[in-house]
């Protein structure tokens, strides 16, 4: 759903260099090239800092460190581009999503935690 | 009495064996179905206890029904394990813990009962407040669990050192018994054989007795019960023998009697008609008359030998003992052989120590040298010798009487001193005798105290030894 919706804004506004990098996002992230994406993302966010499509730049680079087949997945970094999205673009279309997203990328990191601390209390009943 | 005190010993250490391995069996059986599965509980109370916290924070943290249903099934599998817990536990310590860890599990479920009730309603709570208290439970309870453990933990401790404890006495006590057993074998054993042992030794003397003539029933042996039953049973049969004997000496000193007169009447008779106051006697006649005279004489002999011997067994002789030398009586003796030693070509020799004067009564004594040396002027044959020496001895004063005889072969020479046995001699014709000679030597010997007794070689004569005690 996220990756059409970046696909038809990018359609929607598709008259300078920033719209034609963020043409390029999506089908790199669908073959897996995240590396590829993640620099076609920045050099959007270079051209539209604080206007779209920086936005879908930023929510797109969210994704693709979300992405489960990204072997550098950080769901931490994934969080921060959402938030930025939240913060720097408010009246973002994407903002609600991005919300979704952080909140379940937080409960999956807060689920880890507990993991950890548990693993962490049981070492500690083994010593 | 040995064999129960025995029995009563190998009981003892049988049951106290018994009853330290049954003490051993049943702290084993404690602690593999105590301690140890307390322990092993333990491991699985606090799997289930981590478990349940997980569930419980995930759920506080995403609001997923799947994780309150894993809450609820770690927290059943919590208390079923707690349950098994306080039914297995045997020690006061332990069920105290275990049932603070019920107490303050059921308060931890309650709170978070109550947080996902606000949670569920969606309303607004301190969240840090109950994850503060919920912590504080949860690490109460671990430190419950770690406390049960280390009490189990102890308890195995405190088992084994009573296991050991329980192997050490009784090592001791079987060692003691084991000992004390073996004492009382040994102690028992000895006592059994000696309470055999010695009754038979002294029923084998009083057989010794008997075999050479003394028969007083005085075998007193009470116990053992079957040894005490024989020596009555040897008692009366001591009682009969002496009985028999009586009768028997009795018998041949009336016979004696009865017999010497008419014997006598004979031997007169026939020197009457041998001197011709009966009328002209012919050769023939005269032949006849002595042979009848010769044969009356020897058994006058006979009859004689009888009734001393039989008042000599009866203890009728009348002893007259003084103070007398040995020497004049060797002599005196000789003297009386002479003149059958000349007519049977027997060179006499005599050696006469220097000896004290002794206890005796001189006519028996002179009847002892009369006997051995007639004896031995009677086996030796014609052109032999005879030696009599006199001299100390241990112990008294000894006279031997040595003869160039046929000797006595070894197995006859114990059995000559008895009555009626004459020696079966090596080589040499049956020789006409009373066979109470020796017994009659062997009698008077005796109750002068002393001792007599024969050495022989076969074909190489014989000694004859008589050892009369000198009184201090």
């Amino acid at each position: 759903m996220a990756l059409s919706a970046c696909s038809s804004v990018g359609t929607l506004f598709d008259g300078g260099g920033a719209n034609a990098h963020l043409a390029q996002v999506e089908p790199l992230m669908v073959q897996h090239d995240f590396e590829g994406a993640l620099r076609e993302g920045q050099e959007v966010l270079a051209l539209s800092p604080k206007s779209p499509p920086g936005d879908e730049a930023l929510f797109d680079m969210a994704l693709v460190f979300a992405h489960y087949a990204n072997p550098k997945k950080d769901y931490r970094r994934s969080i921060g581009l959402f938030s930025r999205v939240v913060k720097e673009f408010p009246r973002s279309p994407r903002v609600e999503e991005a919300k979704i997203w952080i909140g379940v990328l937080e409960s999956i990191e807060k689920a880890k935690q507990v993991d950890a601390d548990i693993e962490e209390r049981k070492k500690g009943l083994v010593k | 009495m040995g064999y129960l005190l025995l029995l009563i010993l190998s009981m003892s250490a049988s049951f106290y064996a018994i009853f330290q391995l049954g003490r051993i069996r049943d702290v084993i059986h404690s602690i593999i179905l105590v301690d140890t599965s307390i322990v092993d509980i333990h491991k699985n109370l606090t799997d289930a206890l981590l478990s349940e916290t997980r569930y419980e924070k995930k759920f506080v943290i995403m609001n997923d029904p799947a994780l309150y249903d894993g809450f609820v099934g770690a927290n059943r599998e919590f208390e079923d394990l707690l349950g098994q817990a306080v039914a297995r536990a045997d020690s006061p310590e332990v069920k105290a813990v275990l049932n603070g860890i019920e107490d303050l599990h059921y308060e931890y479920r309650a709170l978070f009962e109550e947080e996902a009730g606000l949670l569920r309603a969606g309303q607004r709570y301190s969240a840090g407040w109950y994850a503060e208290v919920k912590d504080r439970f949860i690490n109460g309870l671990f430190e419950d669990l770690a406390q049960v453990r280390s009490l189990s933990q102890l308890n195995i401790v405190k088992k084994i050192t009573s296991l050991n404890r329980a192997g050490a006495s009784a090592t001791n006590a079987g060692m003691i018994i084991t000992a004390a057993a073996l004492v009382a074998g040994i102690v028992i054993s000895i006592l059994i054989t000696r309470s055999i042992t010695v009754p038979l030794a002294r029923m084998r003397k009083k057989t010794a007795e008997i075999g050479s003539g003394v028969y007083e029933a005085d075998l007193e042996l009470t116990s053992p019960p079957e040894i005490g039953a024989l020596a009555q049973a040897f008692n009366f049969m001591s009682t009969k023998l002496k009985e028999v004997d009586t009768m028997k000496s009795d018998f041949y000193a009336l016979m004696s009697h009865e017999l010497r007169t008419p014997l006598t009447s004979i031997k007169e008779g026939t020197n009457l008609f041998l001197e011709g106051h009966g009328g002209p006697v012919t050769e023939k006649q005269k032949r006849l008359l002595t042979i009848i005279a010769e044969e009356s004489n020897r058994l006058i002999d006979l009859v004689n030998s009888l009734m001393d011997l039989s008042k000599l067994e009866a203890g009728m002789v009348p002893y007259h003992f003084i103070e007398a030398d040995l020497p004049p009586l060797v002599a005196r003796a000789i003297v009386e052989v002479v003149p059958l030693a000349e007519a049977k070509q027997i060179r006499i020799t005599k050696d006469i120590g220097e000896v004290p004067r002794i206890h005796l009564d001189p006519e028996r004594i002179l009847q002892v040298l009369r006997n051995l040396i007639g004896n031995a002027l009677k086996f030796t044959p014609s052109g032999g010798s005879v030696s009599i020496t006199v001299g100390r001895r241990e112990g008294g004063v000894g006279m031997s009487v040595t003869d160039t005889g046929p000797g006595i072969p070894k197995e006859h020479q114990a059995a000559i001193f008895d009555k009626f046995r004459q020696a079966t001699l090596v080589g040499a014709v049956k020789i006409a005798g009373t066979g109470l000679g020796l017994a009659i030597v062997k009698h008077i010997v005796q109750d002068h105290g002393g001792t007599v007794w024969v050495e022989s070689e076969a074909r190489q004569g014989s000694t004859f030894t008589v050892v009369l005690p000198v009184r201090s």
